[in-house]
This record gives C-alpha cells, structure tokens and sequence, in this order.
C-alpha cells in the first residue's frame, strides 16, 4: 500500500507542521507572520524530506525514492497551501464571517443593517490591514511611525515595497487573465 | 501489478492541479459567464465542481496507462488525485477570493497604480460604509443571509460551521487577542 502510506506521510507532515505553527505563534508572536508561515509549512517539511533523502532513513513503508518524497511533499504543501490561504481571515478575523456570527447570535429577532455596520468600528477595518502589510513589508510609511499604530497616523504618505508591487501586479495581471475588472475588497 | 507511483502517475497529479483554473477560465472568458459580481464566487464553486469532470476522464486515462490489476491499489491512487484536486479547488477559490474581496489586495492594487497612498485619502477611497455594504450585500447573494423587511437573518447556514472554526482557531493562536 505504497500510496497510502504516501498519503499517510504527507498529512503527518502537515500536522507537525501546525503543531509547531500553534507553538510559535504562542510562544514568539512573530510580526512578519506570512514569512513565518513560509518558514514554517513550506520551508521546514521540505527540510525534513530533505533529511530523509539525504540520511537515507526510507519512512516505514515508503522507502528513500525521489517520486515518493516528491508525492508526499505536494500533498504537504497543498495542505498548508489550503491553510495559508485560510489563515487571513484567522489572522484578521474576516468581515463576512463576523457578520454571519453575529446575525446567527441575534436569534429570531435578526439585525438591521444598521446594527450589522455597528458591529464593526469606524477605522479598524482598514487600518489593522494596513498595519499588516506594513508588518509583512509590502508597504512602508515615509515617517517612520513611533508606536507602530497606523492609526494614529493622519498625514502619513504609504509607499507600497517592491515585494507589495510584485504582489500587486500578480493579482492585477490574473484579473487581467480572467477579464475581470478588480474586485471591490 | 502494484500501482506504484512512476512519471505518469506524477504527471496525473500535477495536470489534475490545473483543471480548476483552466475550467474557471474557460467558464468566465470565452462562455462569459458568473461574469457580475454577485456571481463570480458561485462562479469559482461551480468550476472546481465542474472540474470533477475533466479529472475522472483523466484518472480513467492514468489506470488504462497503468494497467494495474490491484483494485486497492487504484482504489487509493484515485484517492490520492481527488485529495489534491479537492485541495487544489479550494486553494484556487481562496484564492480568487483574495482577488475579489480582500481588503489587504485592494490597498496593495491601489497603491500600486499611483506609487503611493496617502492616509487621509483612504477614507474616502475606502470608505467603512461600503467595506460592510458590498459584504452584506455578497453574503446575501450567496444565500448566507435572508432579508425580511428592514431585517436580516441567517439564510442557508453553509458559511457557519466554518466561522465557528475560524474564530476558534483564531482565539487558539491569538489568546492575547479581541476576536
């Protein structure tokens, strides 16, 4: 059962993967959090294939061939991948599901839309994001802020990095390929 | 014959990978459709759905290449394809949605098109208004919610399971942390 044990491995690897991700996270509070997410579901089980192939110690089952390591990394990564793309709205904790959560906690009654724009508070949603991509250094503030909080910044010009304009035109060049105006945000 | 994994079987698995943004593609640009915003999120599902499609034509072409007579063996070979191609969709509909609704990508794109932004003119270009009305009004295209007169209440309930996790795992990384 080559492949099951390939199937196996690869979602062993991607649990021990999040079990170091939750201690991280607890323990160091990383700032650059995407590159920690790189680090530490990208980077670390491919080092630990890595270590296999290398030491020649095959995983029970499997053996020390390159096909096999390959396999299990793809569906390692594809797990992570899945959970990184989940991880913004974990990290940000995501508009639509907080409105679906508060909808659902006003019972019978429902909400108006009123009470649903009350539920979030005037600058947060934007500045918070703001600090983020300062964080991951997709973009820079010329004056240097001295408590990093953006939003006590008034009159503060952001310039978006070289990796934030890479990123930037990825997503406007894969809009372009689906002939799709811009999403709204 | 055992199926042992060999190039084709890697082959199967990495074109498996592109059907959800090759179905999506052909979908949107050349038949036109899930064009309007209120449908280009059902547009994505739909793909990956569709796409189960073109992968089963796939997988049939692998096990006749691979002549296997290990019915457990293709039995869990075929898992391992559809594992990755699930994954694989909703990688590519996050994605997508990343495109559509992230806050984080929009400021990204707009900073990008005029070099710099200036803080005081994001209020404006970004207003707190519209950030909540546009998401109301998607949640409620998707069925997420319901409106009875002036009211809104919890329509096909599919996006609750998932936010009940998504702030659980957010108080297990971030206990520091208001959700």
């Amino acid at each position: 059962m080559h492949i099951l044990n390939i199937i196996f491995a690869g979602v062993g690897l991607f649990l021990f993967s999040f079990a170091v991700h939750i201690l991280v996270w607890r323990i160091i509070r990383p700032g650059k959090q995407m590159l920690w997410l790189t680090i530490v579901f990208i980077f670390l089980p491919i080092l630990g294939c890595l270590a296999f192939q290398v030491s020649g110690v095959g995983l029970s089952g499997i053996g020390t061939d390159w096909l096999s390591s390959f396999l299990i990394l793809l569906l390692t990564i594809l797990l992570s991948a899945a959970y990184i793309m989940s991880y913004p709205p974990i990290q940000a904790g995501c508009p639509s599901l907080k409105i679906i959560l508060s909808v659902n906690d006003s019972g019978p009654e429902g909400m108006t839309e009123a009470a649903i724009h009350r539920v979030f508070s005037e600058d947060i949603l934007v500045s918070e994001r703001l600090e983020d991509l300062v964080n991951d250094g997709l973009i820079f503030v010329k004056n240097t802020p001295s408590d990093h909080d953006l939003v006590s910044l008034k009159n503060d010009t952001l310039f978006i990095s070289r990796q934030g304009y890479l990123i930037a035109r990825m997503f406007a060049s894969y809009r372009k390929i689906l002939d799709l105006p811009f999403g709204k945000g | 014959m055992r199926p042992e994994p060999s190039s084709c079987f890697l082959l199967t698995a990495i074109l498996s990978l592109l059907i959800p943004f090759a179905v999506h593609l052909l979908l949107v640009r050349v038949f036109g459709l899930f064009r309007k915003t209120e449908l280009r999120q059902k547009g994505v599902f739909f793909s990956v759905l569709a796409g189960i499609l073109p992968l089963t034509v796939l997988c049939i072409v692998w096990a006749a290449a691979a002549a296997t007579g290990d019915t457990v063996g293709l039995i869990v070979s075929l898992l391992y394809f559809f594992l990755i191609y699930l994954l694989a969709g909703y990688v590519y509909f996050h994605f997508f949605n990343m495109s559509e609704t992230a806050r984080r990508v929009r400021l990204l794109i707009e900073s990008s098109q005029t070099g710099s932004l200036n803080k005081t003119d994001l209020k404006n270009l970004y207003p707190h208004q519209d950030i909540v009305s546009v998401r109301i009004e998607r949640l409620t295209a998707l069925g997420e919610l319901r409106r009875s007169g002036d009211r809104y209440f919890l329509g096909n309930r599919v996006l609750l399971l998932p936010a009940k996790l998504i702030f659980t795992l957010r108080r297990l990384l971030f206990p520091y942390v208001d959700s």
